[in-house]
Order: structure tokens, then sequence, then C-alpha cells
């Protein structure tokens, strides 16, 4: 662990960030209307946390980007159907999921038994591309968590890799990720406990960049 | 060790303890190793996923997810037609079919008078009703010898068997016939005359 960069430990402060009582204001105000201008804050807010959901889940590109469309327009053709504005993050989950096994069934049905991004060895390969305005070195630490990560993605199950994004990616709590998934809190946990050890395998294997 | 809540621990990453709590745990966390290397693991899993947040592309234009929810929004359901019915060629064939089941019905299982045997009753024996006055004659040992007799028997009448035998008076020949055991009475059988 002592060879872990010091920007992947963070804080937990800055997780609380993520999740402050602002964000769910900000959500909360911009729900009940169908203004674009609404619609689009609730996209750039929760959009790149539901496709990067999206592409843990379908492991390509260009399928995330697209199953992100679909899951907004979903989203906002049955926003009245919200019933708390408060939880509309779990909300755009459960519907980011649905369309993801969704876009994975239409896929197998036509015949793509792999992935287009996993190689033969269930491996992830997802499409990592840099911010103009980061540094190299900051790109570069970020491909190789990004690695790290989609590697032991690439080695869970669909479900288990959704729970496992939804906690520790996206910060849901147990009680939301079982009433989006459909299980019981037991089983979640027990789910979430197995995904991390195979993270915690992939991030102790790592030393300094040299897989 | 043993009385650890890595629960708690993992709450406290999360940022999902209240202030007090959160104090609480963390005094416990900084005197306890296991709980410590917890709170480590945990602020590396979730720093991963931030960097490998901060490496993704940027987010595509929200235009196209507004206007695919607004294309496939107007989803109108459009009744079917119900089918145009082809002529009946025969109309009354339902009607008559149903007429017959419910007078075969009543026949079967309404009337008193009428029971279905589902076994066929022993055949009874055959009863021979003895001949009376008036009866067609149709036993052929009466015959009286005449090689081709017809075969269309007229009305002949017994004589009673308390009078003496007379000739028949129907137009037959009137023989006699002896049946050898002395009782004339029942011996006559007339046949038209023959055809000349």
């Amino acid at each position: 662990m002592a060879l872990l960069p010091d920007a992947w430990l963070v804080s937990p402060a800055m997780i609380v960030e993520d999740t402050s009582e602002a964000a769910k204001e900000r959500a909360r105000a911009q729900l009940g209307s169908s203004d674009p201008a609404l619609l689009a804050a609730v996209y750039s807010e929760h959009g790149p946390g539901i496709r990067r959901f999206l592409q843990g889940l379908l492991g390509d590109r260009a399928a995330a980007d697209d199953a992100l469309q679909e899951t907004f327009a979903r989203a906002f053709r049955r926003m009245d159907t919200l019933r708390d504005p408060a939880r509309i993050a779990p909300w755009l989950f459960g519907i980011a999921r649905n369309v993801a096994l969704e876009a994975r069934k239409a896929r197998r049905r036509i015949g793509r038994l792999l992935d287009p991004g996993q190689s033969a060895d269930g491996e992830l390969h997802e499409d990592h591309q840099g911010s103009d305005h980061r540094t190299p070195e900051a790109d570069l630490l970020g491909r190789e968590a990004a690695g790290v990560v989609d590697r032991a993605l690439g080695q869970l199950s669909t479900d288990r890799r959704a729970v496992l994004m939804l906690r520790v990616d996206h910060g849901l709590s147990y009680d939301d990720i079982a009433g989006l998934m459909g299980w019981t809190l037991a089983k979640v946990k027990i789910e979430i406990h197995r995904a991390r050890e195979v993270l915690r395998e992939e991030l102790c294997g790592y030393e300094g960049g040299s897989r | 060790m043993s009385g650890c809540d890595f629960e708690a621990v993992e709450a406290l990453a999360f940022g999902e303890l209240t202030p007090l709590l959160a104090d609480a745990v963390s005094a416990h966390v900084v005197g306890c190793p296991a709980c410590a290397k917890e709170l480590e693991l945990l602020r590396a899993e979730r720093g991963v996923f931030v960097e490998r947040a901060k490496a993704s592309p940027p987010l595509p234009g929200f235009s196209a997810a507004l206007a695919r929810s607004r294309w496939s929004r107007p989803e109108v359901v459009v009744a079917k037609a119900a089918p145009i019915a082809a002529p009946r060629r025969f109309p009354w064939a339902f009607s008559a079919i149903g007429v017959a089941a419910a007078a075969a019905f009543a026949g079967l299982y309404l009337l008193p008078s009428t029971t279905v045997a589902l076994i066929d009753p022993p055949a009874a024996a055959p009863v021979v009703a003895e001949p009376a006055t008036g009866d067609f004659c149709h036993d052929e040992s009466f015959t009286t010898g005449i090689t081709t007799p017809p075969k269309v028997p007229v009305v002949c009448e017994m004589p009673s068997p308390a009078a003496d035998p007379e000739p028949c008076d129907k137009g037959c020949t009137g023989e006699e016939i002896d049946t050898g055991n002395n009782d004339s009475r029942v011996t006559e059988a007339c046949y038209p005359p023959l055809p000349r």
C-alpha cells in the first residue's frame, strides 16, 4: 500500500463534498419541470457518474454514450414519476442499470458474444482520455488508476461490478443499492465485500506502475 | 481488534457518520492498526476511482438526450380497427345446430318416459302367436300338393273347433287335406284359384 501514489488516497472530506446537501438541494430544485435548462443541469450534474457507471458495465465507450443518452431520455420522460427528488441519483442509476442490461442483451442477440472492449481473458480495455488541461503526470496517473480499476472490474460479474461501482465510485448507501438492485441488505454487503477483495488484490498488486 | 467495526470505519470514510460518531470512530482508528489499515484501503479504493473519473473523456452533448426524449415522447396508441366480418353463407346453420343439440339434450335427459339403455337387454324368446280367424295362412306345411302355389295367401276363415269342417267360400279350390291325425279342423289351407 505504501507504493500507491498519494493522489489516490482521498480524504473523507473529499468524499463528503461529493454527496453534500448543496448538491441534493440543487437536484431537488431542478426537478418537477421539463424546462430544458433544468434538465441540462441534471444532465451535467449526474451525467459523468452515470456514464462511468455505464462504461463500467458495458465496457465500451460508444455503447456507454449511447446508453447514457437513452438513460436520460427515459429519465426526462418519466421525471414526474420520481417521488423523492432527493433520491434522484439512485433513481437515475436504476434506469441506467436497466438500459445497460438491455444493451447487453441486444448485443448478445445480434451475435457478439464478447464485448468489443473486452479481450479473451475478460479484461476490460476502456477508452480513457485525459483532459486537455491536465498535466502529463496526472494523465498518466489517471490512466494507471483506470487500468487497476478496469482489471478488477473485468474479473467481476455484471451485478458485482455494478454494486462495487455504486458504492465506491458513486457513494450510494447500502440501502439505496439494495433498493436499486432489488436485493436484501445482507446480499448487498456480501457482494460488495467480495468485489472489494478483488479490487484490493489488484491494488496491492500494483507496484508503482509496473503492471 | 475483535471489537472493531469495519462498517463504522467505512461509514467514516464515506462521510456517512454524524460529527459526534465520526469523532468517536476517528479516535478509535488512531489507536487501532487494523482499523487504520482498513481506512487506508478504503481511501485507496475511493481514490483510484476518483483518478479514473478524472481521466474520463468529456460528456457528450445534452441536446442528443433531450432530442431523443422528445422524439419518443408521443406514444400514441392507435386502437386496432375491428375486423370486418365476412358474410355468412349459411346464417341459419348455427341456429339449426343449436336447436338440434337442445332437442337431443331434452330427449336424452329431460323426458322422463325415455330411458337410455346402456346395456342391451337379453333377447327374449320369440313369441309365436296362434293364428286366429282372418289371419293369413303362411305355413308351407299346409300346401295342398299344388306345385307352384302363389305366394300371396288369401284370408281364410278358420273353422270353429266345434263345427264340422266346411269348404272354403272364398273361391278356393276347397280341397281338404288330411293331415293323418284325424283332426280335420286344423288342416285347411286355402289358396286362390290357379290362374288359367
